[in-house]
Order: C-alpha cells, then structure tokens, then sequence
C-alpha cells in the first residue's frame, strides 16, 4: 500500500475519533482530531507532490505544504481557510495556555464550541474526501 | 490611552518602521488592504502585529483585538481574509485572540510586549465605529 493511502486511513479513522469525542461532548479532543486528520490528509497529497512529509517537517510547515499542493489543484482557498483556522489552535486544544499577552490561561474546552467542533469536522472530512480524489 | 494610540505604524497608509524589509512592507501592505476589500465581522475591532522586521519567516502572529467569546470564534471570523492573504504570500498567519476590554487598557498588558508594540506595532486593520 502507498503510503498516501497509510495517511489517508490515519485522517479516516482521526475523523472517527472526532465524532466520537463529540458523542461525548469532548469538543476539544474532537477538534484536536479533525486537526490530525486535516494534518494527514495533507500529508497524502504532499507525498503526491513530492513535497516534504513525516516526523521531521513541523506542524505548520505541513499545513503550508499542503496547502501549497492543494492550491495547485484548484483547491487553494477551501484547504488555506481550514489551515488558518487550525494553524493557531492546536496547542490551546490540548493543553491550558497561558497567553503571554494578556495573562487569561483558556483551557481547551473553553477553546471551541461542540458547534464549531462539529462544523470543522464536516469541513475536514470534506477535505479528506477531495484528496482521495487526487491520490 | 488605547492600543491604536500605542501602535504608531499604519499599514494601510504605507507607514512602516524604517529597518523593515520591503517585501514584507508589501505584505504587511496587502493584508491591509485585503481588510478593506472583504466583509470583516464586527466582532473584529483591531488587528496588530509586531513582526521581526529582517526576517519574515514561514508565518507571523497576528493580534486581534475581539468581542467573541472562544479563541476558535476569533479565528474563523478573520479565516476568510487571512486565507487569502496566506494564499498570496505563502506566510502562515497565526492569528491571538485578544479580549476586548484591553483594547482601553494596554498598559496593563505586560511591558515587552507594549514596547515592541510602541516601538513597531503595524496596524493592519481597524473597525470603525
């Protein structure tokens, strides 16, 4: 099996995850998930475009990889929407942040709404869906 | 004394500190304008930055000053502006929330902070109302 496909099943069963967190009101975790997913999914079309992937490229380099790819395939503004979305939240999902500015620690779940976290799920498993399309 | 009467550089304008680079004058320049062209939330009251002024680097912070009540809400209202912006200068915008109520006081926000804010915070957009 291509590794593309590996990523891809990583994004299909982080999407999973996502919506089970969500059946159980863990908004947080759910968006973290979506995130994942969104990262892997992004991963599977870099491979594709032979742009850097794996444990040595860093978060935001991937999400910029992948929107590079996916804009080359027409898909530039609906991949580079959900990355400004995700690109500033994935350590407040995980973890309490203290922000530097203003002193406020936000917890994760204060993070996202179960609303928002749903919305991004769909908006991601969207994505997920497209880049199997091009793989 | 508010934030806009800490921040002295005006993107829109074209006014910028003098050590910065000019490529990222005119990226800096582009999302002003980006803000003027696109519907933009009233819930967004202020966007600054204060990026290093020789490196541009992969992305830059961008602090929005803002009356929704989660992080996520902050960010999905500038999401439509910024991704253009990130689409054309391939610079990953991280956007930080900042509650509203230290819009009137920036003075009690901690004091590296308002001198980088003093000393080369760019206002990139401002609602007016």
């Amino acid at each position: 099996m291509p590794i593309e496909d590996d990523y891809q099943r990583v994004a299909r069963r982080s999407l999973d995850a996502s919506g089970a967190a969500l059946n159980e009101g863990i908004q947080e975790s759910s968006a973290f998930l979506s995130y994942h997913a969104f990262e892997s999914t992004g991963c599977a079309l870099s491979v594709v475009a032979h742009l850097p992937v794996g444990p040595h490229v860093g978060h935001n380099d991937k999400i910029r990889n992948f929107s590079i790819a996916a804009h080359r395939r027409g898909q530039g503004p609906r991949v580079a929407g959900i990355a400004v979305s995700l690109a500033g939240i994935r350590n407040s999902l995980l973890y309490p942040v203290h922000d530097v500015v203003t002193g406020v620690v936000t917890r994760p779940e204060n993070t996202i709404t179960e609303a928002q976290a749903r919305r991004l799920q769909a908006r991601v498993r969207g994505v997920v869906n497209w880049v199997d399309t091009q793989i | 004394m508010n934030i806009l009467q800490v921040v002295e550089y005006d993107a829109l304008e074209g006014v910028f500190p003098e050590k910065m680079r000019p490529s990222l004058r005119d990226h800096l320049h582009a999302a002003s304008q980006l803000f003027q062209q696109r519907y933009v939330k009233s819930t967004i009251r202020l966007v600054v930055t204060a990026p290093p002024p020789q490196r541009p680097g992969k992305s830059i912070v961008f602090h929005a000053f803002a009356t929704n009540r989660t992080v996520f809400g902050v960010i999905q209202d500038l999401e439509a502006v910024f991704a253009d912006w990130f689409l054309q200068t391939r610079i990953l915008p991280i956007i930080n929330p900042i509650p509203m109520k230290y819009y009137d006081e920036p003075q009690i926000l901690p004091s590296d902070w308002y001198s980088s804010m003093s000393s080369r915070g760019i206002r990139i957009y401002h609602y007016a109302y």
